[in-house]
């Protein structure tokens, strides 16, 4: 099974253990913390010095970011051309297709359900109805679009309501399953810098404090925690399923998000 | 000239709504067997309740008729994402739509888009418009969904007007865009959503399909309208008031309130309307109303926005028309709809 790191800020390379064997470097939930290229530059070195994968994290963005990820692109297929991309725009989907890179299906897209509060009524529902809450919308032709578009990984959040993995089976696709975070939910309105409902025009200066402050949204109708962190929410999940882990023609990366 | 499109969740209310000035329908269907065999996650089009929703195919037909009768097109929403156990369900729905006459289909999931792809033939006719689902934040995506054979994109709400002039200028030909310009904006990204709805506390499921459902059409709207909103306010999980603490404790108590006062909130009553000026001048051709889900006067509404739209002939100013724009707000709307800045999409 292979491990990798998942961070945001260079800082975090402290994380970093032997038995990381790929590092995830860069965003993706948020277009003001697409990295610099001298971030990174230092990221590449990083993993280059150690001899490890690398896996560039991307979001979804409007079209002035679009150019900054080709600025990126242009920079990164100079130094690593054996890079993956993980996509979480459909529009920076067309524009990998013109670099060498191996694009990954991001969180974002691949639509499973995670709100926590289906803890609280899954085992009542019928069982048709708990399995569509443990897949994902990778549905047959999802698939055969993914082939086409010559994707061969899936990103997966580790569910609370467990995972059902059939949708994977025998077509050609590897998942990597995050832990401990699971995303639930994003928004353009920042909670650090845009007064209520302001969109993110009047955010000009981001100073990036959404990487230092994390936060718990405690409320006694969510059966558990959840954690704020950037402009996204997340729940907590450490327990990866046994049935999981056997599942290694499926599920044969780990990525391990810092949990600090 | 902008273009009206109007939700409608009965054929009673057709006729109404197109006389009160909708260019444009849309819908959902949530057949009963399909709700007895799935409940509340039966639903394919993000809006998991009966009133919601058209009954079934025969009541879809007719409003089809109907809306045709005017002139008017209707627009069929199967907007959710659909995991292997559901993507038939989806894919025979947007069947039985194309035989009742739906001119359009409102669709995000890239499997039936992908499927309907792959299945169309040259002489059909109807429309695919990417919901807001589909998160088009850029022309990149415009132009991968045209790919995928969608004539309109709807954009999210999430884009501000700075933005949506940049995208519209950058839209690939043939590619129409519409906006969202009134009721229920969210802070978080529809598309990128993965919160239940109808999933209510206290281990209860909502009542959809049940006597719940119906009791609540047989209500006064005034009622229906208070129930929502405590619904809303109360049950949504984007909308609870969460008690907030930082993780690292020594975040200042200065920035924990800031955090908390900026998490914007769901709200009922958002309005874009003082925006259709850059709207227009944008390119942006069709303005949705939101709606299947609220009970709200559909026709007023309608009225407002097309009052709106018709200032554009008359007034030349942006900011005499946002000021017009407001005052008409106030006209139809009065004491129960606010308005100011907390009420604004853009």
């Amino acid at each position: 099974m292979e491990k990798a790191l998942h961070i945001s800020r260079l800082s975090d390379f402290k994380f970093w253990r032997t038995e990381h064997s790929r590092i995830y470097f860069g965003n993706e939930f948020c277009d003001r913390l697409i990295p610099s290229e001298e971030e990174l530059n230092r990221a590449l070195s990083f993993a280059a010095g150690k001899g490890l994968g690398f896996t560039l994290l991307t979001t979804f963005c409007t079209d002035k970011n679009l150019q900054s990820y080709k600025k990126l692109f242009d920079f990164l297929s100079q130094r690593r051309a054996d890079a993956e991309i993980v996509i979480n725009d459909w529009g920076l989907l067309k524009i990998t297709k013109n670099y060498p890179f191996d694009p990954v299906l991001g969180r974002l897209l691949n639509k499973q359900k995670r709100g926590p509060r289906i803890m609280g009524v899954i085992e009542r529902l019928p069982e048709l109805v708990r399995e569509r809450f443990r897949k994902s919308g990778i549905n047959e032709y999802f698939s055969a679009f993914l082939s086409d578009y010559g994707i061969k990984r899936v990103e997966l959040d580790n569910l609370l309501q467990g995972i059902s993995l059939d949708e994977f089976r025998d077509r050609g696709i590897c998942c990597s399953l995050y832990t401990p975070f699971g995303y639930i939910t994003v928004s353009r309105s920042c909670p650090h810098r845009c007064r209520r409902g302001l969109l993110p025009d009047a955010v000009a200066d981001c100073r990036r404090e959404c990487l230092e402050n994390r936060y718990w949204l405690r409320h006694p109708q969510m059966p558990v925690p959840l954690i704020s962190k950037g402009n996204a929410v997340f729940f907590e999940n450490k327990i990866i399923p046994a049935s999981i882990l056997h599942e290694r023609d499926i599920v044969n990366r780990i990525v391990y998000e810092v949990d600090a | 000239m902008l273009k009206i499109v109007s939700p409608v969740t009965s054929c009673s209310e057709v006729k109404a709504v197109i006389k009160a000035g909708a260019d444009e329908l849309y819908c959902g269907v949530m057949p009963f067997d399909l709700l007895r065999k799935y409940g509340f996650a039966s639903c394919l089009n993000r809006r998991p309740n009966l009133f919601s929703n058209l009954r079934g195919y025969s009541e879809l037909e007719k409003l089809v008729n109907l809306a045709h009768a005017e002139n008017v097109p209707v627009g069929l929403t199967i907007n959710e994402f659909y995991p292997q156990t559901q993507i038939e369900l989806a894919w025979e729905q947007f069947e039985r739509g194309l035989g009742c006459g739906v001119d359009a289909f409102i669709i995000s999931d890239i499997g039936l888009l992908y499927r309907i792809i792959k299945a169309r033939q040259k002489n059909d006719h109807f429309k695919i418009h990417i919901s807001n689902c589909g998160t088009t934040f850029n022309s990149g995506t415009a132009e991968f969904y045209r790919g995928l054979g969608a004539s309109r994109i709807i954009l999210p709400r999430d884009l501000s007007i700075g933005e949506i002039i940049d995208l519209a200028g950058l839209l690939p030909v043939a590619m129409e865009a519409e906006a969202f310009i009134l009721n229920q904006r969210c802070h978080n990204i529809d598309g990128f959503c993965t919160f239940q709805h109808g999933i209510l506390p206290g281990r209860k499921i909502a009542p959809i399909g049940s006597l719940g459902s119906f009791i609540a059409g047989m209500m006064p709207g005034w009622f229906l309208r208070f129930a929502q909103r405590s619904a809303v306010e109360n049950e949504l999980a984007c909308c609870l008031d969460y008690e907030i603490k930082p993780v690292d404790g020594s975040v200042d108590s200065k920035t924990v309130n800031s955090y908390y006062e900026n998490r914007a909130r769901s709200f009922l009553d958002s309005c874009g309307a003082c925006a259709i000026y850059d709207l227009n001048a944008a390119g942006i051709k069709f303005l949705k109303i939101v709606g299947r889900c609220l009970a709200s006067d559909k026709t007023r509404d309608i009225r407002f926005i097309k009052a709106c739209v018709g200032l554009l002939d008359s007034v030349v100013v942006r900011s005499e028309f946002v000021q017009a724009v407001q005052r008409l707000r106030k006209k139809f709307f009065g004491s129960e709809k606010g308005c100011g800045r907390e009420y604004c999409y853009y």
